[in-house]
């Protein structure tokens, strides 16, 4: 039996035994164990587990992981959403769909401050979706918007999905972060002008809302300004090269702390689930790593990811055709699969096809997260639509799929755009 | 769904929960606050008193092995870890109880496996002295606490194992 073929079969029972519904970090696992074990022995096998989980652990890059995991958990957990949604309404409700719209904007700041996306639906879901029933706002427009708008979370900087592609590829994670900046402004606006024009075209799905008094605006908007002096002092200190992501990571966690406790919106219970909450996740992403780069191994012995590249150059296959290919591919597996399982999964094979076809690491990053939010909200399984049904159960699931597909044209029309003008992503970067 | 994601899960009180329950509360109100409080000391010794402190990346590395070692029984005993539910959800309960079962003997067998290597290095003479960073902190003795974390998620698979066929 050849190398490769032993890969693809390895590959194979690895899928299998994630389609039957084993967690994805114990089948890779135990895939890579298993392959190395019969290259080797279990005692090599072994090793390699064991200084993988060692490397992988002591990783001080590792570190930007569960500090901004804790900085979105306590963010989540001081209740600020409330402030960001009445702020937002007030400053966009008097347009038409304008309650959409503050929806749209409201996840997409606390997503990207969290960095989370299902418990962004919850959240303002729970928060908007009253408020536009009672103003007779269209059910698949309102669910729709706030479906999408939760998956904004993982573009906008900072991003866990960003941390882990930068240290997975060598990727810069700073150069990520600033890359993702204008294509999410972009997908928010392009969201927003979506919302707009479709209320203003047809005003019975989202009617105009009362105008505040700007006095009534500027006090909702100081509420905010500690939150956004940290965002501020993370993201400026990343792009203006004075603190590292790993550093910033954890100057944010420290501040927001500060700024919750000075708000006085924490109690022990609420720090002690943001601190639980960590934990959990970054055991998980760990685990996750671990078999990834365990399978990574034994596939690296087997030449498939090697293979795998000489077929796709071999095929003189266009970087438009293989972007498509791509973007299918991630579409088809994130309907199945959890963003961190799609990415381990594939970028061993991936990444050195889009390198080696000269595509920029940094653009192909960006791309790659934009993918994975379209495959949040797409049927059969998008998370986040799933998410926004419990959210709104009046609401059937077909309805919210309909009302999240005008926005998954936005958002494809976006990648159409970062294909056509790279720039639109690597200028950010480009001038730092 | 994410841990971050989830709702707060329910702790099961069963006795042998408890030393679960016990090192993931004190590693999560300890460990997580001590890496964010090391990294942003470092960052005002750095750029404010131009004093960098020197321990404070072995220190916070080797924090983050103990979150990331100690964040696994939790992550069992919540069902935390990533699975794709699309074909599980469809099968009979017996099959669903089969699945769960050889995840609950994987992960006892791979933390095994490193418990395995690292009782090994323990008594391996040319790995005894190991130490790790500039602090020469002894391996040895961050060995032993990750082996007692391995026990606790082999405990918390078998746990999972005989609740999976009891119910």
């Amino acid at each position: 039996m050849s190398l490769v073929l032993i890969g693809f079969l390895s590959i194979a029972v690895m899928l299998l035994l994630v389609a039957i519904g084993l967690p994805i970090a114990l089948a890779m696992a135990a895939v890579g164990i298993a392959g190395l074990t019969w290259f080797g022995s279990f005692d090599q096998a072994a090793f390699q587990l064991t200084t993988i989980a060692w490397e992988t652990g002591t990783d001080f890059l590792f570190i930007t992981a569960p500090m901004f995991i804790l900085m979105g958990q306590l963010v989540y957990r001081a209740d600020l959403a409330g402030d960001l949604y009445d702020c937002l309404q007030k400053w966009m409700g008097w347009l038409p769909g304008g309650l959409a719209i503050a929806s749209v904007m409201a996840c997409a700041l606390f997503a990207a401050i969290t960095g989370v996306s299902a418990a962004t639906v919850v959240t303002m879901g729970q928060m908007a979706m009253p408020e536009m029933r009672k103003r007779g706002y269209d059910p698949a427009l309102s669910t729709g918007a706030l479906a999408i708008a939760g998956t904004l979370g993982i573009l906008i900087p900072p991003s866990i999905l960003m941390v882990l592609f930068g240290i997975w590829t060598e990727t810069s994670i700073g150069a990520l972060f600033i890359a993702g900046i204008v294509p999410g402004i972009l997908l928010t606006a392009g969201f927003a002008a979506l919302i707009l024009v479709r209320c203003t075209v047809n005003p019975s799905l989202g009617p105009v809302g009362p105008r505040y008094s700007w006095s009534d605006r500027l006090r909702s908007l100081a509420k905010l300004l500690p939150v956004f002096v940290v965002f501020g002092v993370v993201m400026g200190g990343i792009y203006g090269g004075v603190i590292t992501p790993t550093e910033a990571s954890g100057i944010g966690a420290i501040s927001v702390f500060l700024v919750g406790l000075a708000m006085r919106r924490f109690t022990w219970a609420k720090i002690r689930a943001a601190l639980y909450s960590t934990v959990r996740t970054s055991g998980m992403i760990f685990l996750i790593i671990v078999g990834g780069s365990l399978l990574a191994r034994f596939l690296a012995v087997t030449e498939i990811s090697a293979t795998i590249v000489d077929v796709v150059i071999g095929t003189d296959r266009s970087v438009l055709v293989v972007l498509i290919g791509l973007t299918l591919m991630y579409l088809v597996l994130g309907a199945i699969l959890d963003v961190f399982g799609m990415l381990i999964l594939t970028l061993p094979f991936v990444f050195p096809v889009v390198v080696s076809m000269g595509i920029d690491p940094v653009w192909f990053g960006v791309y790659l997260v934009i993918v994975t939010e379209i495959a949040l909200v797409t049927p059969p399984v998008g998370i986040n639509t799933f998410v926004m049904h419990s959210v709104a159960r009046d609401v059937p699931l077909g309805t919210i799929f309909r009302g999240v597909m005008p926005f998954v044209g936005v958002a494809v029309a976006l990648l159409a755009l970062m294909i056509a003008f790279p720039g639109i992503v690597l200028w950010l970067p480009g001038l730092n | 769904m994410s841990a971050e994601e989830q709702p707060e899960a329910e702790p099961d009180r069963s006795r042998w929960g408890v030393p679960t329950d016990v090192v993931f509360g004190a590693m999560s109100v300890g460990v997580v606050p001590a890496i964010a409080l090391i990294v942003g000391a470092d960052v005002i010794a750095r750029y404010v008193f131009s004093a960098p402190l020197f321990w404070a990346q072995d220190v916070n590395t080797l924090l983050l092995l103990l979150l990331f070692f100690c964040g696994q029984p939790a992550c069992l005993r919540y069902g935390d870890h990533v699975r794709m539910e699309l074909l599980y959800q469809r099968f009979p309960a017996f099959w669903q109880h089969v699945v769960d079962s050889i995840a609950a003997l994987l992960a006892a067998f791979i933390a095994a496996t490193i418990a395995y290597r690292l009782g090994r290095e323990m008594v391996d003479p040319f790995a005894a002295g190991d130490t790790h960073g500039f602090i020469k902190f002894p391996v040895q003795s961050v060995r032993v606490v990750l082996i007692i974390v391995l026990a606790l998620v082999i405990v918390e698979a078998l746990r999972r194992l005989i609740a999976v066929w009891k119910a």
